[in-house]
């Protein structure tokens, strides 16, 4: 890989570098033909494009996602679903108008809906590396999404003759040229060893008929993608993911329902242990079937303790969608705009974006992301990138200082709290990488165990509750509302892995109980910190409003996964609320599984 | 004479098909089928809401399929999957949970995920998923069916509804797992190479080519102790191809490969050619004039009558739409009457698998709902005699005729399976054409149209909105008075069904097959309708929806960079 960037020209060694390290790039971008018909049509687009009495495209953007993906799922030791899928995408951004002002961060209410001004398109390439068939589509795509953006960019200023707009943000900020080129690497995959891997792990579960429902899914997927955009940044980045997931379903003896999963994700698939995952998979079985019969609690307000990846977890599902800018669209319907601002402001707690320079948590706690980190304690960090979605280099961002929230985390759209880009579109908008929080006083676990037993005494309780694992997602209230929606009563509140502490260090699973007030000013609620820090990694979960920008900007990311790495320390929350679920609770299945007649043979 | 033939063949397949089933071999997934039906069947009935009728079909499919874009591959791909359908009804054959009710006591399964089934064959996951799938089934019937109970307190009751399920003789059949072969490499080659024909015309806008091998595994159980394994293969190839007009028109040609057996694929000669002669084809549409709306006389190809006749006559000889109160019901109370010409008759024949040397997609041997297949007499000499039947009665007809259908995941209702519309007077095509000067001589009418291929059509068989049909022709001629024909583009073939019938005048004699797929109520099922070209009095033509592409304000690049 090679960097080269505008800044490092000056000096004679870097241009030296720079010579020898583009060599590399010169000849691989001579063979791809890919990049060729991306880089003619550019050429031609950038110079000719024009509509007469229209503005001008002044931003173009092309990016190729190349993928294989296969997936795999299996229950009770058989497959239920093989395929492979090979694409190859073009994502292509036209923005009419100059920085200032364009066609982006715009929506129209009226006529037949809400509609986005959009400056995106998504088209399917040849697999072939057929360079007139390949430039065709560019060429197609970038005609209709330049005549969509110029015709969006003279009704947003037709919008804008009707109010008094006071706003002075530019939609768009301009970025120095970057060139960071390297050929697609060979893939490592065995298919064979992966069927047998979801075989293996969802065999488990032959022996537990209490279970109703399980299974094991795998997805490999092998992106390679080559960015180029108008300004001279050219790109490309390999990006290959393993992610395993385990969920089982049960129904506990009073026949509310209780689930468990756990997901495992890697660069590559022989960086996983079969041994563990299976054992990881009987562990998850026999406490689903132990927790059954566990008890459930009606309310509970107190200290709670997030315990090794479970503190992870609450950072990626709650913090971390709250530190990225996100701009709210213009549109043709003030009242819209007040309603919508008010429902995000509500849904899922305020993003932590208005608070920049205000206390987020306390004096010893800080946050910081530091995105070109690729190893913590030896295992690769997934949230490791160098450049993001939109060509900008990342960067460390300082986020938390003192508990002072110094910086949040932005795009190429700058918003009122962040002018410029930190280097962190990614998917939906701005997110982090390889997110730290760092403590200047930590404790150990028993401490943290024994400060939580205290505070519970103080609110004269018997027990304080522990939380030590959450399935991904399972703290994020817009992934909670997003799968009750996809199946409705969808028994998720179990997948949080609670207990009970009592005095004498007994524990106690609790079930069928959430969180209801965990949002990002919990966070100033944090009394104590562990001295062991542990890695999460898992998937971002935006917040609403990051999704509804993500619409009206730049448009989503092709991307099928957004992975992020959680390096955290046990928290402990002086102050949450807990209460049962309000989940239905169908009847248990009237004929029994037939489950034992085959495994008692 | 084409009718003996016809005949001929299918007593020719009733031989094979009878030989394969003296040859019953036993199948281990049929087998788990049937174990875990009768358990739960067998403790359900002993429940305070006991089935009285339980059914699983089982679809294997495996699709190998890839296309290309003018040439370059654009997709590949080799999938199998699995999936189940079950009917289970409580109540009795009268009145049951699947009994129409009002709004508000509809039960909404609404985000309901289906499980997922192994595709690998293991009886033990086997039996789980189904007992799993029959669980929730049997929960949405008990919750329907008080429903059902509720609405019929409060509804007057109906004199003229029939039983909601009838009775059929349990069947027996199980073929082998069929030869199946689909050379993916090979095909890949073909697709890149047949979709060379359509490069280097900037104003040819789209250039498809798709082939795929699919082959369906249908196994089918139920408690009155049927059990039938069935095996079809399917091969296909469809070019599509689409150009721009002038004025931003898009004009689109298609033409379809089906066949039963990989030797049954046209040659590559034969699709070489069909794909320039299509190019020629886009190439003098883009040329033609627009065609006003217009009324007159009309010659329908083989293959446009076939469409015309699916649309307008096949969706009104579904039978399950007699017993919806929001249907038109055009042929309700038509039974023994004249409802088209006396030289027509139609039949509805699943059971055929060839005709006139092109396999039928509309072909089974036993249907979504284990009815053995049956030829349907549904008009003799221009009068009514007979619905298309699934296991759903309608008033005066008790039994299923074999055509219950449904796509993988739906209901089954009644459906068209091979559609044959036969004339007992016919004349020669040039004859047909001179029927149709006389016309516009003696009604001074300038010109009339000839539809000589369609890509398909729609249809509206409900009462709040107008009966009209569409048929999308995409290659017209005007024929005028003195024998010239002229290429026009850009109408549609619109009209009602009962006056579109009485217009038919004449039918020539060469009949052509047109292979789709259906949609409807019941999902999307293959069918097959096959017509002789008519001649009809008088037609309607209107404007095309107008699907637009303008210039690219940039050339094409094409070249510039060789």
């Amino acid at each position: 890989m090679s960097l080269t960037n505008g800044k490092m020209m000056r000096t004679r060694l870097a241009k030296l570098m720079v010579a020898v390290l583009a060599l590399a790039p010169a000849l691989f971008a001579q063979d791809d033909v890919v990049m060729k018909a991306m880089k003619d049509e550019m050429e031609r687009s950038k110079t000719q494009l024009r509509l007469d009495g229209m503005e001008k495209p002044y931003y173009i953007e092309y990016r190729v996602d190349e993928a294989d993906v296969t997936s795999i799922e299996a229950t009770l030791g058989v497959l239920t679903s093989n395929t492979s899928n090979r694409s190859r995408t073009l994502n292509l951004q036209v923005r009419a108008g100059d920085y200032a002002f364009d066609n982006t961060n715009f929506l129209t209410v009226g006529g037949f809906g809400p509609r986005f001004g959009r400056s995106g398109q998504v088209r399917g390439l040849p697999l072939d590396d057929d360079y007139d068939q390949i430039r065709r589509e560019i060429w197609l795509g970038t005609d209709q999404v330049y005549k969509q953006a110029s015709g969006d960019v003279a009704s947003k200023r037709s919008v804008l003759q009707t109010r008094k707009y006071t706003a002075s943000l530019p939609d768009f900020t301009p970025q120095p040229p970057v060139s960071m080129v390297e050929p697609r690497k060979a893939f490592r995959f065995d298919r064979t060893a992966a069927e047998r891997l979801a075989r293996d792990v969802s065999a488990v579960f032959r022996g537990t008929p209490e279970i109703l429902d399980s299974e094991v899914s795998i997805v490999v997927r092998d992106l390679y993608t080559r960015y180029l955009n108008s300004e001279g940044t050219v790109f490309t980045r390999s990006e290959p993911i393993f992610a395993l997931h385990v969920r089982a379903d049960a129904r506990a003896d009073d026949g509310l329902p209780v689930q468990d999963s756990f997901s495992v994700f890697s660069r590559y698939m022989e960086n996983i242990k079969s041994e563990e995952v299976i054992a990881r998979a009987k562990k998850l079985a026999r406490g689903l079937v132990a927790l059954r019969a566990a008890g459930i609690v009606d309310r509970y307000n107190g200290p709670v303790l997030f315990e090794g990846e479970a503190a992870g977890a609450v950072m990626a599902d709650v913090f971390a969608p709250a530190i990225g800018a996100a701009r709210f669209p213009l549109t043709d319907e003030p009242r819209f705009e007040t309603a919508m601002n008010q429902l995000f402001g509500q849904s899922g707690g305020t993003p932590l974006t208005d608070k920049l320079g205000a206390g987020v948590m306390p004096a010893f706690l800080d946050v910081v992301d530091k995105p070109r980190l690729d190893s913590f304690e030896g295992v690769p960090l997934l949230g490791c990138r160098v450049i993001d979605d939109e060509g900008v280099p990342t960067k460390e961002v300082n986020i938390v200082e003192a508990g002072i929230l110094k910086q949040v985390l932005a795009t190429r759209t700058p918003t009122d709290e962040a002018k410029a880009s930190t280097g962190s579109k990614w998917l939906f908008g701005a997110v982090p990488s390889n997110l730290f929080l760092t403590a200047k006083k930590s404790e150990t676990n028993a401490a943290l165990r024994q400060r939580l037993l205290e505070l519970a005494k103080a609110r004269g309780l018997e027990y304080g509750i522990v939380v030590k694992h959450a399935s991904e997602g399972g703290l994020s209230w817009v992934a909670r509302f997003a799968g009750s929606m996809a199946t409705p009563g969808a028994p998720n509140a179990s997948s949080v892995e609670l207990y009970k502490l009592f005095a004498d260090g007994r524990e106690e699973r609790i079930r069928g109980v959430e969180f209801t007030s965990l949002t990002p000013t919990s966070f100033k609620e944090i009394v104590a910190v562990g001295d062991k820090p542990t890695l999460y990694q898992g998937p971002h979960v935006p917040m609403m409003n990051a999704i509804f920008s993500g619409f009206g900007g730049a448009g989503l990311s092709g991307d099928i996964l957004a992975l992020g790495s959680f390096i955290t320390p046990s928290i402990l929350f002086a102050d949450l609320s807990l209460k049962k679920a309000n989940i239905p609770v169908p009847n248990p299945p009237v004929v029994p599984s037939p489950l034992p007649s085959f495994t008692q043979k | 004479m084409r009718t003996r033939a016809a005949g001929l063949i299918v007593l020719l397949f009733f031989a094979v098909a009878g030989l394969a089933q003296e040859n019953k071999i036993p199948d281990p997934v049929l087998a788990t089928m049937k174990q875990e039906l009768t358990r739960s069947f067998e403790v359900l009935k002993k429940s305070p809401v006991p089935p009285y009728f339980l059914s699983y079909q089982l679809t294997d499919n495996h699709d190998i399929s890839v296309s290309s874009s003018f040439g370059a591959l654009a997709s590949s791909t080799d999938n199998k999957s699995r999936v189940v359908d079950i009917d289970l009804r409580v109540g009795d054959y009268n009145v049951d949970n699947t009994h129409p009710v009002s709004r508000a006591f509809a039960t909404s399964t609404f985000g309901q995920t289906r499980g997922t089934l192994p595709i690998e064959d293991d009886p033990a996951a086997l039996a789980v998923a189904l007992w799993l799938e029959t669980d929730r089934n049997y929960r949405n019937a008990v919750q329907q069916f008080e429903g059902v109970k509720t609405d019929r307190q409060i509804k007057p009751a109906d004199s003229e509804r029939s039983p909601d399920f009838s009775a059929a003789p349990p069947q027996h059949y199980s073929e082998p797992d069929a030869p199946f072969s689909f050379d993916r490499k090979l095909w890949e080659e073909k697709v890149r190479r047949f979709g060379q024909v359509f490069r280097g015309n900037p104003d040819i806008l789209g250039a498809n080519i798709s082939a795929s091998g699919e082959l369906e595994t249908r196994r089918y159980v139920n408690s009155d102790g049927s059990e039938i394994k069935i095996s079809a293969p399917l091969y296909r190839l469809t070019i599509y191809a689409s150009v721009r007009a002038s004025d931003g028109e898009v004009l689109p040609l298609q033409r379809n490969f089906m066949s039963f057996t990989p030797e049954g694929m046209p040659s590559d000669e034969t699709v070489l050619k069909a794909a320039n002669e299509m190019l020629q084809m886009l190439l003098a549409l883009q040329k033609a004039p627009v065609a006003e709306p217009y009324t007159g006389p009309a010659i329908l190809s083989g293959r446009a009558s076939a469409v015309f006749f699916h649309e307008i006559f096949g969706h009104r000889i579904e039978g399950d739409r007699m017993n919806d109160d929001d249907d038109a019901q055009t042929f309700k109370n038509k039974i023994n009457q004249l409802v088209l010409p006396k030289f027509l008759s139609v039949y509805a024949d699943p059971t055929l698998r060839q005709l006139y040397g092109t396999d039928l997609v509309g072909h089974y041997l036993y249907d979504d709902e284990g009815v053995k297949a049956n030829r349907v007499t549904v008009v003799d000499k221009g009068i009514f005699r007979n619905f298309l039947l699934s296991r759903s009665p309608v008033k005066g007809f008790a039994q299923s005729n074999g055509h219950g259908r449904r796509q993988q995941g739906y209901d089954v209702e009644a459906r068209q399976s091979n559609l044959l519309v036969e004339a007992s007077q016919t004349v020669p095509r040039a004859a047909l054409k001179k029927m149709l000067i006389d016309r516009l001589k003696k009604s001074k009418k300038p010109y009339g149209l000839l539809f000589a291929d369609i890509e398909g059509g729609f249809t509206t068989t409900s009462r709040s909105i107008p009966n009209a049909f569409s048929v999308l022709p995409t290659v017209v001629y005007r024929i005028y008075a003195d024998g010239r024909e002229e290429l026009v583009r850009g109408l549609d073939l619109i009209g009602t069904p009962l006056i579109a019938f009485s217009k038919i005048a004449a039918a020539d004699d060469s009949p052509e097959v047109f292979n789709g797929v259906c949609g409807a109520q019941s999902g999307w099922v293959p069918v097959s309708a096959s017509a002789p070209g008519l001649l009809i009095e008088q037609i309607e033509v209107q404007r095309k929806e107008k699907a637009e592409n303008p210039k690219p304000i940039l050339p094409s690049p094409s070249g510039a960079s060789k």
